[in-house]
């Protein structure tokens, strides 16, 4: 099996996605999850969503296959749309996945 | 007349000191709402395009919404409208606290501020009416102050008295002052304190009044609004907001690249977390301080420092942008500098964004040798050091030494010095400087700071839903034709919030926003029919720029700003190579011309604008 590190920042983390409990840090939640060789990305993002509503409802939605609008996803230290496979790209032992909230510029 | 409006703004002729009533028609509420609605309508209507900012037949309109003084979460909110000193085109400009709604108890929806007065002076709206009296013995008095300075003197209580003002930059006509109430909330952008300023108004004050607000129908408005805040806080940013406050984004910021730098040129800094929301809220002394029926539970806070070279300072806890400003951007890692000098530079009336882009420009090109110490009155403005700063904003706010200069801010600052020291600054030909975020990571921002009216983001922004508007979410931000087409499917949505009274934080839902303002009013508006009011602000203002001269040759970002990132998870994209078409592209789906970003005439005229496509034609520009 691959064990990844799934971290969990930002509002995200107050609203209790993946059911972690809050760690040090500002607003983030760890775990590490195992996968079976040769998973993807995407595949943990559907094992999530099918444990979690909350996860389905905001992170990623199977029906869709899509991550929401709510998230950015950051693969090691990567922005998840800038790497070469994006959703398919194999979990790697050790690897890293933050998902974040999105958020952008205040007021006018 | 429908429900949620007292009929009538405040008409103030500084210049003679007459004051009157100015009615507002019915139908006029229905085609504006409030807020930037009713700005764009009198600015378009009273002040011609090109008039100076700083000239005595330059306006200022305060409104409030519909919304604005009711039960509903963070109705307390004002926007402002004038010719902005920044760019010399429109400023719209937010805040909270309470004069919205304090407003509305004194029987108006807002204020017209026209003319120059011969004296400073401070406009009083109380229960007897509204009168123009010396603001002389208040000179100097910074932002925070003023309001207790100003209840101390005519012997008001101040949490029900609402103050809004200027600080010494705006009596200095520093172009990037800002109008500051109610202890800590600011209407930053476009220097409305700087034509403040020059009309010598130093405040307005306004006590709480004994009118009530007209609701339609009280039992509908009441469920709306109650699920309007009930929604909002469950979401995760509602959740969060109440938890760590907007601060509390700066580690998920970083991680995304999309946290600033020492002047974009890194996007690593380890000592993040220090400034972030969690710490502050873990770390320092906090104290509830909500604007007018706030919902959101802690999102505002007053803050004492407790620890190094700071503690003991108090004042309000900084939104993200304050601790970002003076924080990373700077290469500050001291949160109790950070909040010490977020603090001090609302106090002397500045926009924090600008003033903090304006010191990473000066440290990075004191580093460089672009500037000399000597230019700098041998002010120390290296990465990190708190203390330079306060000196340099004081200098600014004051046009003292090297502030005289630098109080015209970044881009004049920068495109005066040139060579190599202009291609260090951020900032848009327009004339602001972004928020304070690394928009190479955010292209929809960059985007929509380029192309707005005011300079700064208009149409984008998390909150801007697009499911609720039946649109499908990008798939990949780094798309420029899917960045384009978002933020024109979305434009209007913002300025629609900024036209009801309300706070931006608690205007989640769409629907429910549109549902509270059928049960005030009385009216039937679709969520469609309000997207049109706002794109139809949105089209005001933009004729009004066109006209001012104002045109598609300045939507572009400047080098830096638009340049690629070194490091961090968004390295190596560009999104120079896209511009120009992302921005055609976004011309074209607004209905503008894709070269010249002109509306059309039926793109007008199906926002009840036609008469606005006859003044382009007849306009020398563009």
């Amino acid at each position: 099996m691959i064990t990844v590190h799934l971290v969990v920042m930002g509002w995200l983390a107050q609203a209790g996605v993946v059911g972690a409990r809050p760690g040090l840090g500002s607003g983030r939640l760890r775990q590490e999850r195992t996968a079976a060789p040769g998973a993807t990305i995407r595949d943990l993002l559907a094992q999530l969503a099918a444990e979690q509503p909350e996860f389905a409802r905001l992170v990623y939605r199977p029906d869709t296959g899509r991550l929401t609008d709510e998230v950015h996803l950051v693969v090691d230290d990567r922005l998840l749309e800038l790497t070469p496979l994006q959703l398919e790209t194999p979990l790697a032992p050790g690897m890293t996945l933050q998902i974040i909230t999105a958020m952008g510029g205040g007021g006018p | 007349m429908p429900g949620g409006y007292m009929g009538r703004l405040l008409r103030v002729d500084l210049t003679s000191g007459r004051i009157c009533d100015q009615p507002v028609a019915a139908a006029d509420y229905r085609f504006w709402l409030g807020g930037a609605g009713l700005g764009a309508r009198f600015l378009y209507a009273e002040v011609a395009p090109g008039t100076p900012w700083d000239s005595p037949d330059n306006k200022v309109i305060i409104a409030t919404g519909p919304l604005a003084g009711t039960r509903a979460s963070g109705s307390g909110a004002i926007a402002c409208v004038t010719v902005g000193a920044m760019t010399g085109g429109v400023a719209s400009t937010q805040a909270q606290g309470f004069l919205g709604a304090f407003l509305k108890f004194q029987g108006y929806d807002g204020i017209i501020l026209e003319g120059q007065a011969p004296d400073w002076v401070y406009l009083y709206v109380g229960a007897g009416g509204a009168e123009l009296r010396d603001a002389r013995p208040f000179l100097g008095v910074d932002a925070w102050h003023l309001r207790d300075r100003l209840c101390a003197h005519l012997g008001l209580k101040v949490p029900t008295t609402s103050v809004f003002g200027i600080g010494p930059a705006g009596e200095h006509r520093v172009r990037f002052a800002a109008l500051v109430g109610d202890h800590g909330h600011v209407a930053a952008h476009g220097g409305v304190g700087a034509v403040l300023g020059a009309k010598r108004l130093k405040a307005v004050v306004v006590p709480r009044g004994s009118l009530a607000v007209p609701i339609h129908d009280p039992a509908a408005y009441g469920q709306a609004t109650t699920r309007l805040r009930e929604e909002n806080n469950a979401t995760p940013f509602g959740r969060g907001l109440g938890q760590w406050g907007t601060a509390g984004i700066i580690p998920g910021l970083h991680a995304t690249g999309v946290l600033p730098v020492k002047n974009y040129t890194t996007n690593l800094f380890p000592e993040h977390e220090r400034l972030s929301g969690e710490y502050m809220r873990t770390h320092m002394k906090m104290k509830p301080h909500p604007c007018w029926a706030c919902g959101l539970q802690h999102h505002c806070e007053l803050v004492e420092v407790t620890e190094g070279p700071y503690a003991g300072y108090q004042g309000e806890e900084p939104e993200y942008e304050g601790m970002a400003a003076f924080g990373s951007l700077l290469g500050i890692t001291d949160p109790g500098a950070a909040i010490m000098l977020a603090n001090e530079c609302d106090k002397l009336g500045l926009n924090l964004n600008e003033a903090g882009w304006l010191a990473a420009w000066c440290m990075e090109a004191r580093e460089q040798g672009h500037l000399r110490p000597a230019d700098l009155d041998g002010l120390e403005l290296t990465w990190g050091n708190a203390a330079a700063v306060l000196a340099l904003l004081r200098k600014v706010a004051y046009r003292e030494g090297c502030g005289a200069w630098l109080a015209e801010g970044t881009r004049r600052n920068a495109e005066r010095v040139g060579g190599p020291a202009r291609d260090l600054a951020v900032y848009t030909l327009k004339g602001n400087v972004p928020r304070t975020h690394d928009h190479r990571a955010a292209w929809w921002e960059l985007l929509d700071t380029c192309v707005s009216n005011t300079s700064t983001i208009e149409s984008t922004g998390r909150r801007a839903q697009p499911e609720q508007h039946g649109l499908t979410p990008i798939t990949n931000p780094f798309d420029w034709e899917q960045v384009a087409a978002q933020n024109a499917r979305l434009n209007g949505r913002r300025l629609l919030e900024d036209s009801l009274g309300l706070c931006g934080f608690t205007a989640y839902h769409v629907d429910l926003m549109v549902a509270s303002l059928n049960a005030i009013t009385g009216w039937d508006f679709t969520v469609a029919e309000a997207m049109t009011v706002g794109r139809r602000i949105l089209h005001t203002f933009r004729v009004f720029n066109l006209r001012s001269g104002l045109g598609a040759d300045l939507e572009f970002p400047s080098a830096r700003y638009a340049s690629s990132p070194a490091d961090g998870p968004a390295r190596g994209t560009s999104i120079m190579a896209h511009f120009a078409a992302m921005r055609a592209r976004y011309y074209e789906l607004m209905g503008w011309d894709p070269q010249t970003g002109v509306p059309r005439r039926e793109t007008l005229a199906a926002l009840g604008l036609a008469a606005l496509a006859d003044d382009l034609a007849t306009s020398a520009r563009p």
